[in-house]
């Protein structure tokens, strides 16, 4: 039983293997950019507007208003990323129902690019907004002592991104598999439905805690930041 | 489980791309699209209010003017009412007016309707009394009337007083004129004379004879100082007297 996508090889380019989880993200970045191009290539700012482009706006105002309430804060420059990360993740995630589809999340190197991706997002949006110095400034207070275990909390808590991810999609799979050994009819469809929303979950998750780490790697300035009430 | 780090490499590149492609494709038009738009409902939500604020002003302006119309409309109704009441009056007045003059009018004409019906009634009770009274007199005396006028003047003639026959010598016979209805037989006229020189003894008579004009019954002797008349006029003008105040009292009696 092979439980990781890596080891899936489809092909070669040049000397590249290209494995399952390689194809099924370029798969899930094909849906979501042709998606994307058909519906806004005719886009109408008129009250009228079609029902995909009413579907596409709901959920980027759902994504902006997420992300203004999680940071507080004007959801314009993290929407690309964090947006990002959860369409990706959620319609990977609901495309395992589809039969010979392997979620690329089920990876432990993609969720591990994934957290990868959050642990530079975190220190970048941090220096954009703050300044290189005053960004790690942050890794010494309150005291210098704390630096290595500032280092380790983002370390730890990057690699407890990629596994939290990977190990329920994993499990989902590898439970589904089982079952259908198990119990053959039924209840594989019910978890596989249970597995959908599990997705939707993880991926809500993993948005909402990268967009938690890069709000408060900026929460010590807004702290600080006087409020104009005052 | 393990990581594949060459899959690392490729899915953490993979993720940019995603990035960068749904930035392009479908985060930067959704946003545009739906600032875009909330940019035109709030310029229409503006130009709905401004229009909205116009139309106030216009509807106020409207009624300032329809209370304008009124105040005016109102100004000219009580001038129209007094211009319609003058005229009514004016109007009034000069019918009034007309009334009074066709009421005289019609009372002149009443007037003088009565007096040529009362003058044809003279006329033709005149001839009839004439014609009777010719025609008793001829059965009764078997005489013509002007005869007997005739007769009747001399005898007036014969009786004048002395002042009278003063009078109509005073003027000299030569101015004597004597009118009767009929013209004088010679034996009339030799009779007539014959009285004058008995009256006026020491005066040349020399009487002029014509007849009446209106063919009346009557004898009038004329000179520029004195007058001798017997004209049937005289009863037809009492008659005729009488008529009036009978026909004025039916009158008063009708009204």
């Amino acid at each position: 039983m092979t439980l990781s996508p890596d080891d899936h090889i489809l092909g070669w380019i040049g000397p590249l293997p290209i494995n399952a989880t390689i194809a099924y993200t370029w798969l899930v970045m094909a849906i979501l950019v042709t998606c994307s191009y058909l519906v806004t290539r005719r886009l109408n700012d008129s009250v009228r507007i079609s029902r995909w482009q009413n579907l596409l706006e709901i959920l980027v105002s759902g994504l902006s208003e997420q992300i203004r309430q999680t940071s507080r804060q004007e959801p314009g420059p993290y929407l690309p990323f964090v947006g990002t990360l959860f369409l990706f993740i959620a319609t990977a995630n609901l495309l395992a129902v589809v039969p010979g589809f392997s979620p690329p999340t089920a990876s432990l190197s993609c969720t591990t690019a994934l957290a990868l991706a959050v642990l530079a997002a975190v220190p970048l949006f941090g220096i954009a907004q703050r300044g290189l110095l005053a960004y790690l400034g942050e890794y010494i207070k309150p005291s210098v002592f704390m630096l290595p275990f500032n280092i380790i909390g983002e370390l730890s808590r990057t690699l407890a991104l990629a596994v939290r991810l990977y190990g329920n999609m994993m499990s989902g799979s590898v439970i589904g598999i089982i079952l259908l050994g198990i119990v053959p009819l039924f209840f594989p469809i019910l978890l596989q439905f249970l597995g959908l929303i599990t997705g939707l979950v993880q991926a809500y998750i993993f948005a909402v805690l990268a967009m938690v780490f890069i709000a408060s790697a900026q929460a010590a300035r807004n702290d600080r930041t006087p409020n104009p009430g005052d | 489980m393990q990581i594949d780090w060459l899959t690392v490499a490729a899915q953490w590149i993979n993720f940019l791309i995603l990035m960068w492609l749904l930035r392009r494709f479908l985060y930067q038009p959704i946003v545009q699209a739906m600032d875009k738009r909330q940019q035109t409902m709030a310029a229409n939500a503006r130009a709905a209010e401004q229009k909205m604020q116009q139309a106030e002003q216009e509807a106020d302006n409207y009624r300032n003017q329809l209370a304008e119309l009124e105040t005016h409309r109102t100004a000219l109704m009580t001038a129209a009412r007094q211009a319609a009441e003058n005229e009514r009056e004016k109007l009034a007045k000069q019918a009034r007016a007309e009334f009074e003059i066709l009421s005289q009018q019609w009372r002149h004409d009443l007037a003088r309707e009565k007096t040529e019906c009362q003058n044809r009634l003279c006329n033709e009770l005149s001839r009839l009394i004439t014609a009777t009274a010719r025609k008793a007199l001829q059965d009764l005396s078997s005489q013509e009337l002007e005869q007997a006028l005739f007769d009747n003047f001399l005898n007036r003639l014969n009786a004048l007083s002395t002042r009278e026959k003063q009078l109509l010598s005073a003027s000299g016979p030569e101015d004597m004129a004597l009118a009767s209805s009929r013209e004088l037989d010679e034996a009339s006229r030799t009779r007539f004379a014959d009285a004058m020189k008995r009256i006026l003894p020491h005066s040349n008579v020399n009487v002029r004879f014509e007849v009446l004009p209106d063919s009346r019954l009557g004898l009038i002797l004329t000179s520029p100082a004195y007058t001798l008349e017997w004209r049937v006029e005289r009863y037809f003008e009492e008659l005729q007297a009488e008529l009036d105040t009978l026909l004025n009292r039916a009158a008063s009696h009708a009204e």
